[in-house]
């Protein structure tokens, strides 16, 4: 079996703004032809990280290869590599859907010929071959996000990296930007793709990639994610009127068969390391109560509570860490450490400033 | 490769700018807008309105004829009771400036003729013309008084001139008189010498000859008495003549001499003013101050003649005049002398006693006598020969004096006075300024907002990540800007060549290269202002702001040699300063391209790029 190269490689990377860690030593790769997901909180560094990837950032530490090549040092090459779609549409208003593309492909160094068959080609399958004349700024939201990927891909890029490309769009609008993600990904460009709508990263990605403060937590296919941090099913159960509060009470009396239960819509959501046992009490409920039963649904765990259990968890350790970091610095304090010498022996070992000044405050 | 990229960008900027259509109108129709109304405005060399309130102590022909010509067209005259009354009336604003005339105003008389101006120096602009329109109106009367005065000098050097041509023909008449003294003296000592005292004695020839000798004697008495009389009169003339001569000349050299001063002030201040701010103007300025000193240097030959005429007149002959007084005196002596012998004489013949020896040493004494007078008017007419070549000097000088024009000496500036352009309106004189001030709002504003928008688009971030270096993008901004203001600074001549017969397009090529580099300088400082600010707002308000320091630190407002010495010297090397002399140079002057003020905006230019480039890397840094 041959062995597949990564199109990108991100080893330690490291970046900084200020005294802020907003990328910490992350490491990830990603191969040809993937549709690589890449999910977090707000905040959490993913369009620095995406930045970074086309070399808009000059590192504090670490590389990225692209293709082999050092960002830092082939930025030139690497930049006709790369295609790149923000959340904002990056093409000028006041130009047509055609000048956009000219003037984009001119950018980067092609001919009007080229540049004319490949807009025709790609305004087809983005279908915007009737608006070719139209003034981007009379464009609808969808035919502006497609416009924009279009400029992106004018160049024929081997990765294509889209900053949450489905934001602010309708359902509709959504779906059919993920068939134009998949058609794009069909037609052998490896996408990295950032979203926080996790059901949707969970459907379209063949990888994802979990950030959390900067660091990359965790990487994996969707399945093996959920295998990771989940060992509950959800099952989800709609009725007419809904009054689930004694579906609820007659469960948790069987003790054991309930892990969580939460509320998704008119929807009522039981994790359960019991599927079976709850979905039998659960139509049994149903038989005896005045409940119509609509939907239920057998699912394994959504993205969403893995991630959701990844968040918790790294907010429970890091809440740990402080409170053993805070015992600690309270026991050398009375053991006649000065303040000045426990701030120096934590960033040693490795402490953020912000944490040890708050930490040092608590000191009497 | 990158050529090709730089004219995508321009492209992609005029589109933008072209799709804006009230950016495509504002670019059309400014420049009409702007050159309509101030050619309008100021398409004249006259001043309109000008209300002057007039205040004088007493009744006066030469004030009443300077108001008359005040009045004549531009100005309306108010006369007023009081001095305080003229005063408030410029302070109410009803009138524009009072003028007050001097108590006892007359100029050919020893009083001080100040005529003051009370000013509303708020209005420092208006003021400064309304001065300068009435200085001029009140200096050409002062020239014709002061020509009157002059005129007054020369007539009196001329009539001084003829008193000693009248003196030198009293002189030739002296020096005749003295010829015929002369003669009568000889035919006296030969009648002497004829007279025979050692062999025989006739008694009535003797006496015939004593008559005679008598009577020569008396003749030269009258013809002596006659040349005293000439003598003293030529003396008294003289005198008079020189005295009259001296005293104009002195005039007239004090009066060269404060004129040389004050040529020499405006020489040293046009240096001056030349050194702190080197205008344009002046070339022309070290041309006319040449000129002027040319004119110093004639007024000091001019003096130094009129020196020399007074040492010669000086030196002539009183002396003389005494002497030949002394010696007629000495003449009379003689004469008595000579009479008191031939009486002897007489008398001895007159007792027929008298011996042949005694005879002969009277006849000896009595020709002595009359040698010895003849040795005396000779030395005599000498002198009167001496005086009459002195008195051809005199007449010389004097006339050498007469013969200056009095213009000459009163407005030796007029000769230099001339324009170095030809007449124009005050429009044609305001165009390069307001061209200057169009190019520095226009360049300054658009290539801000220009780099704005392209900041705030969301086009700019794929920009920023295509394999283009930035600095193309840059000079793609500053050559469409160029284009731009390029074609709006051409509407703006066309306007104004078209609708105002402003002479543009004397040197094409010039004024083009002279736009490109004042719009370069201009622009490059709108795009250091749109990558330095994060909204258009602060960035319109920036631009503004700056093109207003430029434009105050101008001579557009107040002349930049009112400033501070040291804020004057950097106020004349800032962009609009230099450009204006650019623009100055071209249009009104047509002296060509001033390579020392385009060599200092190339620096601009250069300096300012280095700017741009550190600017736009910061925004790219805060994308």
């Amino acid at each position: 079996m041959p062995i597949t190269l990564p199109i990108i490689s991100l080893s330690n990377v490291t970046k900084k703004f200020g005294d802020k860690v907003v990328l910490s030593n992350v490491n990830m790769s990603v191969y040809p032809k993937e549709i690589f997901g890449i999910i977090g909180v707000s905040g959490a560094g993913k369009t620095t990280l995406l930045r970074a990837l086309i070399g808009f950032y000059d590192l504090d530490f670490g590389s990225i290869y692209i293709n082999n090549r050092d960002v830092s040092k082939s930025i030139a090459v690497v930049k006709r590599d790369v295609g790149f779609c923000t959340q904002d549409g990056c093409f000028y208003e006041r130009l047509t859907v055609m000048e956009n593309l000219v003037y984009f492909g001119k950018m980067y160094g092609l001919p009007r010929k080229v540049i004319e068959q490949r807009a025709k080609m790609l305004l087809d399958m983005v279908h915007l071959s009737g608006d070719m004349d139209t003034l981007a700024k009379d464009l609808s939201g969808g035919m502006k996000r497609r416009l924009d990927i279009t400029c992106a891909l004018i160049h024929q890029p081997q990765l294509l990296i889209l900053d949450e490309p489905t934001v602010g769009l309708d359902p509709l609008l959504r779906s059919q930007m993920w068939k134009l993600i998949h058609e794009i990904n069909k037609r052998g460009t490896t996408i990295i793709i950032s979203s926080h709508l996790l059901g949707e990263i969970e459907k379209m990605c063949t990888r994802v990639g979990i950030l959390s403060d900067g660091t990359i937590i965790d990487v994996g296919t969707p399945d093996q994610l959920r295998a990771k941090y989940s060992h509950s099913e959800e099952v989800v159960l709609e009725t007419i009127p809904g009054n689930y509060d004694d579906l609820v009470n007659r469960l948790r009396k069987k003790g054991g068969l309930i892990a969580s239960v939460t509320h998704r819509e008119h929807n009522l959501v039981i994790y359960t390391p019991h599927a079976e046992a709850v979905l039998r009490e659960t139509l049994d409920w149903v038989d005896e109560s005045k409940e119509r039963l609509i939907e239920v649904d057998v699912n394994k765990p959504s993205l969403a509570e893995v991630f959701e259990t990844l968040m918790r968890w790294r907010e429970g350790t890091k809440y740990e860490e402080i409170n053993h970091l805070k015992f600690s610095v309270h026991h050398a304090h009375r053991s006649g450490f000065t303040k000045e010498q426990i701030r120096h022996m934590l960033l040693k070992k490795g402490w953020d400033k912000k944490t040890i000044e708050k930490v040092l405050s608590e000191l009497p | 490769m990158i050529l090709q990229t730089i004219w995508e960008v321009m492209v992609k900027n005029f589109k933008l700018i072209y799709r804006t259509k009230t950016s495509a109108l504002v670019i059309l129709l400014g420049p009409l807008f702007i050159v309509g109304v101030i050619g309008a405005a100021f398409s004249t060399s006259g001043l309109h309105s000008i209300t002057i309130a007039t205040y004088q102590y007493g009744p006066s022909e030469i004030v009443d004829d300077l108001i008359a010509r005040l009045s004549v067209k531009d100005f309306q005259i108010n006369r007023m009771e009081t001095l305080e009354s003229c005063i408030s009336a410029v302070k109410r604003s009803e009138a524009h400036v009072c003028i007050e005339f001097p108590e006892q105003f007359d100029p050919s008389g020893n009083v001080s003729n100040e005529v003051k101006f009370h000013l509303d120096y708020s209005r420092i602009n208006l003021a400064m013309v309304i001065w300068d329109a009435l200085s001029q109106k009140v200096s050409k009367k002062s020239a014709e008084i002061s020509a009157g005065i002059v005129q007054g000098m020369i007539g009196t050097i001329r009539e001084a001139e003829s008193g000693i041509k009248d003196s030198k023909s009293a002189v030739s008449k002296l020096a005749s008189n003295g010829e015929e003294i002369n003669e009568t003296i000889n035919d006296m000592i030969a009648q002497l010498q004829s007279f025979n005292t050692t062999s025989a004695f006739d008694e009535k020839q003797a006496l015939s000859a004593i008559t005679d000798a008598e009577g020569k004697v008396k003749q030269m008495k009258t013809q002596l008495d006659d040349f005293q009389l000439i003598l003293d009169n030529t003396s008294d003339s003289i005198e008079a003549a020189k005295a009259d001569s001296l005293s104009t000349i002195n005039s007239i050299s004090a009066y060269l001499e404060n004129t040389t001063e004050v040529l020499e002030d405006f020489v040293s201040a046009a240096e001056v003013v030349c050194a702190v701010n080197p205008l344009p103007e002046c070339a022309y300025i070290s041309n006319y101050s040449a000129s002027v000193e040319s004119k110093i240097d004639e007024m000091g030959f001019l003096q130094g003649q009129l020196e020399d005429s007074k040492e010669q007149i000086e030196s002539i002959g009183t002396a003389e005049l005494d002497q030949a007084d002394k010696e007629i005196e000495e003449s009379y002596i003689l004469l008595a002398e000579t009479e008191t012998t031939i009486g002897q004489m007489k008398t001895g013949l007159a007792g027929a006693s008298a011996t042949s020896r005694s005879l002969e040493e009277a006849k000896q004494n009595a020709t002595r006598n009359a040698e010895n007078m003849r040795d005396v008017l000779g030395e005599s007419l000498k002198q009167v020969e001496g005086i009459s070549g002195q008195l051809d000097k005199m007449a010389a000088e004097i006339g050498k004096t007469s013969s200056i024009e009095s213009e000459k000496i009163l407005q030796p500036i007029k000769t230099v006075l001339r324009p170095v352009t030809a007449e124009k309106g005050s429009f044609d004189f305001l165009f390069p300024s307001l061209l200057t001030l169009v190019v520095m709002f226009v360049s300054i504003l658009l290539a801000s907002t220009t780099v704005l928008t392209e900041r705030e688009s969301r086009a700019y971030f794929r920009n920023v990540i295509a394999p283009v270096p930035p600095y193309i993008f840059a000079l793609g901004t500053l050559l469409s800007n160029l284009a731009i203001v390029l074609l709006q600074s051409f509407v703006l001549l066309g306007i104004a060549s078209l609708m105002f017969d402003i002479q543009v397009f004397g040197d094409v090529p010039g004024l083009i290269f002279g736009l490109i580099v004042v719009s370069s300088v201009f622009i490059l400082i709108g795009m250091i202002i749109g990558y330095s600010f994060s909204s258009e707002e602060t960035a319109t308000i920036a631009s503004i702001c700056l093109s207003i320091v430029l434009f105050m630190f101008s001579s557009l407002v107040l002349p930049i040699e009112k400033m501070a010495k040291e804020i004057a010297a950097v106020a004349t090397a800032s962009p609009f300063v230099l450009s204006e002399g650019v623009f100055r140079t071209i249009l009104i002057f047509d002296a060509g391209i001033p390579w020392m003020k385009i060599g200092a905006l190339a620096v601009f230019i250069l300096v300012l790029s280095a700017f741009v480039i550190i600017a736009q890397r910061a925004t790219l840094k805060n994308l």
